[in-house]
């Protein structure tokens, strides 16, 4: 997938663990270490949304795209 | 409120395919024993009469009184009863396997999804059991009829005619409903490639 979650970067930067960031977004732990290590396919507008309101980031911040090798 | 009327219908009907499923086996088990029964007796006394004897023949509005001498002997009627037999036996366990896939169909419903992936593909193994199924009762009806021409042709007086229809029709309703059913399962399977998808997605 050349879409890649930096959501542990960001985590680290705002010294915040999983546990804390899925209480407030409000996301399950499971799901959330899924997002993390890039376990999903799709994720929402909504999510998202959250994500970057607690990290205090931008979506850029957190995702990275990466073109695949030939 | 729908999916509840969904996993409350599907455990009721779980339990009705799963109680005629036994029946079903029961049938077919009690069967085979009195097939066997009856066998075991025929042999050990082959002047036994099986059933209440075929001293008279129903063909639509007319009967037939048998003369004595020409009244189907035991061992015909066995050979008929074991046809018959044998065509029930098989459609009994068609039939019981048609039951268990619906059961299995009903297993993810329960949980209240639908979308299972093994769903498409049960959907799919039933309307290949009704074709074969639907088949099988085609073949039973050309051989029962072309084994009661047989009978009818040599018991009868020699001056007396009766035609009793014996050639193979193949029946579209099973064709039909196998189609029908390839489509749901298809259905189907786009409806489980689109639940992973939500399930993915957070």
């Amino acid at each position: 997938m050349p879409i890649i979650l930096r959501l542990d970067r960001m985590m680290a930067d705002r010294k915040m663990s999983l546990n804390e960031l899925s209480e407030r977004v409000g996301v399950a732990n499971v799901n959330l270490s899924k997002l993390k290590n890039g376990h999903v396919s799709a994720i929402r507008f909504s999510t998202l949304e959250a994500i970057c309101d607690v990290l205090d980031c931008q979506p850029g911040d957190i995702l990275e795209y990466r073109r695949d090798d030939p | 409120m729908n999916q509840e009327k969904m996993i409350k219908t599907a455990k009721v009907l779980d339990t009705v395919f799963r109680i005629a499923r036994k029946v079903a086996l029961i049938a077919l088990i009690v069967l085979v024993v009195a097939m066997m029964a009856i066998t075991v007796v025929h042999l050990i006394n082959p002047d036994a009469t099986i059933g209440t004897g075929f001293a008279s023949l129903e063909v639509g509005s007319v009967t037939f009184e048998m003369m004595p001498e020409t009244t189907p002997t035991n061992r015909q009627i066995l050979v008929l009863t074991w046809i018959i037999s044998l065509f029930a036996v098989g459609c009994g366990l068609i039939l019981y396997d048609i039951l268990r896939q619906a059961g299995k169909i009903l297993d993810p419903m329960k949980e209240g999804n639908p979308f299972h992936p093994s769903v498409s593909s049960n959907i799919r193994h039933i309307g290949i059991l009704i074709l074969i199924l639907d088949f099988v009762q085609q073949i039973t009806d050309f051989v029962l009829s072309a084994y009661a021409n047989h009978l009818i042709s040599k018991f009868l007086p020699s001056d007396a005619s009766v035609l009793i229809e014996s050639n193979f029709q193949l029946s579209l309703t099973g064709v039909l409903v196998f189609f029908i059913l390839l489509l749901v399962s298809y259905v189907f399977q786009y409806g489980a490639q689109l639940q992973q998808l939500s399930d993915e997605t957070l």
